[in-house]
């Protein structure tokens, strides 16, 4: 066999190295490699020496990091409730400066309080923007306001309860009976009479106001008393030395 | 939750750990690593399929370490380094002790300066012993892809000089005391 297909052999038989030590060669692939190994000492001494490297690095040491690093990831995971409620108080402001911490604390939201409301005001957080949120949550304070209120009509009631001129024998009966039915008639009528004639007055008074101070009339009045001071001031002028 | 979330840090933690470390020299950026991961886990927590944890858990952090490594590389390398070898005098953790091993603490810079995901790949399956199927899970790889990428991750190992020269060492040690 001449010496390039001798190399040509140990180089691939060395590229099987990594299989055979694996396990991973079997029948006539695996006897062809360990017959070959048996007559090549250099694929023998390099078969040493990938087993040598192989079996060292299967002893390496495993690294571990220190007990504060896991220690310090613990106290952050429980922190995770204190942080959860800073951050809604100032969420804004705390998520500028939040660390690590913060970030953990976000992620895993628990619910502290208990109780309907705290329920409800869970869910809005949670489930729906802050302004959706908040808009529901003041309708229902509104719905609730007007359900529980006392109903008050809305009419107004008249000061003095309405009398038919008819006076059956059930209303005569409510009248008290330091007045009879004959004496109110009266009454009724005499203060139709006084509302009649406050109209009337009202009216006339209306009237005249309107007649003495329109306008046209007190333009006139002003215009020709600056007429006769004009006259009299001009008079005077002329007639003294200037 | 939170205690199946303290569970989940027992349970992963080294996983993490030694993935971050493998990649990065300082234990303290480990350490950041597997802080980040762990709170983006728990920031995750209700959206993450907890069958699938460890291999979510892997993906976080591989990506998390090739972040880190790109923000280093736009930083001053110098300080960077500076910092590195204040950090590597200051630690004295059993992994550290174990990296004093001339053959290990070779073979662990061998490991961390090769490429992603040869890189990932190896610590996963070989350091860490994880499944195939985890591995595809969490870098999103079928099983071919990932026994190729693993096995030139090995050969990259045994390319490199310092490791077949201890090897040698070792070896003829071997022969001369044979």
């Amino acid at each position: 066999m001449s010496q390039s297909s001798e190399q040509t052999q140990c180089y691939a038989m060395q590229l099987q190295i990594d299989t055979f030590l694996d396990g991973d060669l079997v029948g006539e692939q695996q006897l062809a490699f360990v017959g070959h190994v048996a007559e090549c000492g250099g694929c023998a001494h390099e078969l040493r020496y990938a087993q040598h490297l192989y079996e060292s690095v299967l002893d390496l040491p495993k690294a571990d990091c220190s007990d504060a690093l896991v220690e310090n990831l613990v106290e952050i995971s429980s922190q995770k409730r204190v942080q959860q409620r800073e951050g809604r108080e100032g969420h804004e402001g705390h998520e500028k400066h939040r660390g690590k911490t913060g970030a953990l604390a976000e992620t895993s939201r628990q619910p502290s309080r208990v109780g309907f409301f705290a329920q409800l005001d869970q869910f809005f957080s949670d489930r729906l923007p802050l302004t959706i949120g908040f808009a529901a949550l003041s309708t229902l304070v509104i719905a609730v306001v007007i359900v529980m209120a006392p109903r008050v009509d809305n009419a107004p009631q008249p000061l003095v309860a309405e009398v038919t001129p008819d006076l059956s024998a059930e209303n005569a009966a409510m009248i008290p009976a330091a007045f009879d039915a004959a004496e109110v008639r009266m009454a009724l009528e005499e203060l139709n009479t006084a509302i009649d004639y406050l109209n009337r007055v009202s009216r006339q008074t209306e009237t005249m106001i309107g007649e003495r101070f329109v306008v046209l009339p007190l333009q006139q009045s002003v215009n020709s008393s600056l007429r006769r001071a004009s006259f009299s001031g001009n008079e005077d002028r002329q007639a003294g030395p200037i | 939750m939170q205690i199946e979330f303290q569970q989940a840090i027992e349970k992963h933690r080294q996983r993490v750990v030694t993935l971050a470390r493998y990649s990065l020299r300082s234990a303290a950026d480990a350490d950041d690593i597997a802080q980040e991961v762990f709170v983006k886990l728990w920031q995750h927590w209700p959206k993450i399929d907890h069958d699938k944890q460890l291999p979510w858990l892997l993906r976080v952090t591989h990506n998390a370490i090739i972040d880190f490594v790109r923000r280093r590389k736009t930083r001053n390398q110098s300080i960077d380094d500076a910092v590195d070898v204040e950090a590597q005098a200051a630690e004295q953790s059993q992994f550290e002790a174990l990296e004093n091993n001339q053959l290990t603490a070779s073979l662990t810079d061998a490991i961390r300066q090769l490429d992603d995901p040869f890189r990932s790949i190896l610590v996963m399956r070989d350091v860490q012993g994880l499944s195939y199927a985890d591995i595809e899970e969490s870098l999103d790889m079928n099983a071919s892809q990932v026994k190729v990428y693993l096995h030139r991750a090995r050969r990259k190992l045994r390319a490199d000089p310092q490791l077949r020269l201890r090897f040698e060492e070792i070896n003829s040690s071997g022969d001369d005391a044979v």
